[in-house]
């Protein structure tokens, strides 16, 4: 996928852009038969932002994207897309959607979807424009049944954004994708953002998150449970993996942490020989473990990475529900 | 100035409008026409028992070779109405791209539109060779009026089953769809009378006819020849209407819990 410019995009340039809201969900919730689904989810997306929305199957991702899109009506909160409610015309024209493992009618072109979803939208860009930036053209008259996994994800890709919409919506648009097809969709996405495009992304891949976002928002059961930069994620949950050689069951080096485990989230694994620990509270960690004699061999400490920290985080989380549930 | 600068605005958003549609239009016709598993029966099934039964193999004269492209016609546009609406759309809401398209700014009736003209489009293949093959092959000998109008009520007709096929569609899994479809259409036609001529059949099984819409089209279309049963034709009319509404609003309630959740 080539880096869209500004003869591709058509949008307003980089130098017009200016960050306010485009998009404010506002105190949302939502039931399904009494079991709560949203919780009174509030954030704003700005004007060439991207939102990773992060969290495990069932959070409560898909839920508020369908919210987003018109498919649920809003009954408690609120949502303004552009100044518009969800689901009208004047919304939908705001937004370019790609949905989580969708599939079109087998027989028909990607030429002739795009065509037809270009025309839905008053200023779209030009079919030859998208087909090049999305790197569709060696099978953009193939039928849909004849491409793999990879190449149906950017066709829908194409179709998301072949309206020229302010909002993207994008629901785990990589899952299938290679390495390098990924690399170049990341490669679109920025400079969809540099031309003030706003992105909403669902995705499970922290690093793609890590790599696009600039708020990162963790759901857990419909709740957000953070809200904020990559950045300051990390700093905010700063924490650091000890890794070295031992003999010692993981059962037994957990039984020694105990003192730390009690009072804070600790994760442990092992990988053959190595064993790898988690923790916020690295200094007692360490001690306790040298008094012990847990380490044999190749003892290394260094930050966390996105995706370690956020399952720390939610692993903390756990430790305190299962504490308040105890109490 | 106002005025003209409205009215410009006015007939560019109505030709934006129109080329939506059209392209709505062409890409549900490609893609029916280009899946032989259907387009192939839809076509060939009417007209091939039209041929055998109402031509070759039929002993009661023009009288019962009318009769037969009558009902043969119904058969025939119920096909593509229902296997459109009802196996197309339970397959695109289970891919996913029904709410794709739902959440798009297409307005949602074009896609419904595309669909019904879409159907209309074969049923017009369908009616026209089998008027073709009663006139010609089969010796029938209608007023000009009444050949329109068995042409227009048999285009028409097509609405109440694209109801059917819309609910069922919205209502259904796409893998019970074609089965579940197939054991309304077959056992419908049969009953109907449009196989066999529904005085053929027991009298228990014309009144249970009353309860399909294929029956009450059937004697709408074989009133025009003056062949349909000795009852009141506003009462079929009305029945279908009530059939085609009763669809609707199933449909409707099926769409709202498939996609709204309410």
């Amino acid at each position: 996928m080539k880096s869209a410019n500004n003869d591709v995009i058509g949008f307003s340039n980089a130098s017009t852009i200016y960050h306010s809201p485009i998009l404010t969900v506002n105190q949302l919730s939502k039931s399904f038969q009494k079991k709560s689904a949203l919780q009174e989810v509030s954030f704003s997306l700005n004007q060439g932002e991207l939102i990773a929305l992060l969290g495990p199957n069932g959070a409560g991702k898909t839920t508020l994207l369908n919210h987003l899109i018109g498919l649920y009506p809003v009954e408690q909160g609120s949502i303004l897309i552009n100044g518009f409610q969800p689901g009208t015309v004047n919304a939908k024209q705001q937004l370019g959607i790609m949905l989580q493992s969708s599939n079109m009618p087998n027989a028909l072109t990607a030429r002739e979807n795009i065509e037809l979803f270009s025309s839905y939208y008053l200023k779209p860009m030009e079919l030859n424009s998208i087909i090049e930036l999305v790197q569709i053209d060696a099978f953009v008259d193939q039928p849909f049944s004849e491409l793999s996994g990879g190449q149906k994800q950017r066709v829908f890709f194409a179709l998301a954004i072949c309206g020229n919409p302010p909002i993207l919506i994008l629901d785990e648009p990589t899952v299938g994708m290679d390495t390098e097809s990924r690399h170049a969709f990341w490669q679109v996405i920025d400079s969809l953002k540099e031309k003030g495009t706003s992105i909403l992304l669902s995705t499970h891949y922290v690093d793609e998150a890590d790599r696009l976002a600039d708020k990162i928002i963790l759901l857990q059961q419909g709740k957000i449970l953070l809200q904020d930069s990559p950045s300051s994620i990390k700093k905010r949950l700063s924490a650091y993996a000890i890794e070295f050689d031992s003999q010692w069951f993981v059962g037994q080096i957990n039984k020694t942490l105990q003192s730390i485990n009690n009072s804070s989230a600790i994760k442990i694994t092992r990988l053959g020989h190595r064993i790898q620990i988690v923790t916020t509270q690295e200094l007692i960690c360490l001690t306790q473990l040298l008094r012990s004699n847990v380490i044999e061999a190749n003892l290394s400490v260094s930050p966390i990475s996105l995706e370690e920290a956020i399952l720390l985080f939610q692993q903390q989380i756990k430790f305190q529900n299962k504490k308040e549930c105890a109490a | 100035m106002n005025t003209f600068n409205l009215k410009e605005k006015r007939s560019s958003y109505l030709l934006h409008q129109m080329r939506v549609l059209m392209l709505e239009w062409r890409n549900e016709l490609a893609q029916i026409v280009r899946s032989p598993s259907f387009a192939i029966p839809a076509l060939i099934f009417p007209i091939m028992f039209y041929g055998f039964f109402g031509l070759i193999f039929n002993k009661t004269g023009t009288q019962g070779t009318g009769y037969l492209m009558a009902t043969y016609g119904v058969f025939g546009i119920i096909g593509p109405a229902l296997f459109s609406f009802g196996v197309g759309i339970s397959t695109e809401k289970d891919q996913g791209w029904l709410a794709i398209k739902l959440s798009s700014p297409m307005p949602i009736s074009f896609y419904l539109i595309a669909k019904i003209l879409s159907a209309m489009c074969f049923s017009v293949i369908i009616i026209t060779s089998l008027l073709f093959m009663a006139a010609f092959l089969g010796g029938v000998r209608l007023e000009t009026s009444q050949w329109l109008l068995t042409y227009l009520i048999l285009l028409i007709g097509n609405l109440p089953f694209c109801g059917l096929g819309l609910w069922l569609g919205l209502s259904l899994k796409s893998n019970a769809a074609p089965a579940v479809v197939n054991l309304i259409y077959l056992p419908m036609a049969f009953l109907s009378g449009l196989w066999i001529p529904i005085n053929f059949l027991p009298e228990a099984i014309q009144w249970l006819a009353w309860i399909f819409p294929a029956y009450h089209l059937a004697q709408i279309v074989l009133s025009v020849q003056q062949l349909a049963q000795p009852f009141d034709l506003t009462i079929h009319i009305i029945a279908l209407a009530v059939m085609t509404f009763v669809f609707i609003s199933l449909a409707i309630r099926a769409f709202r819990f498939s996609f709204l959740n309410r």
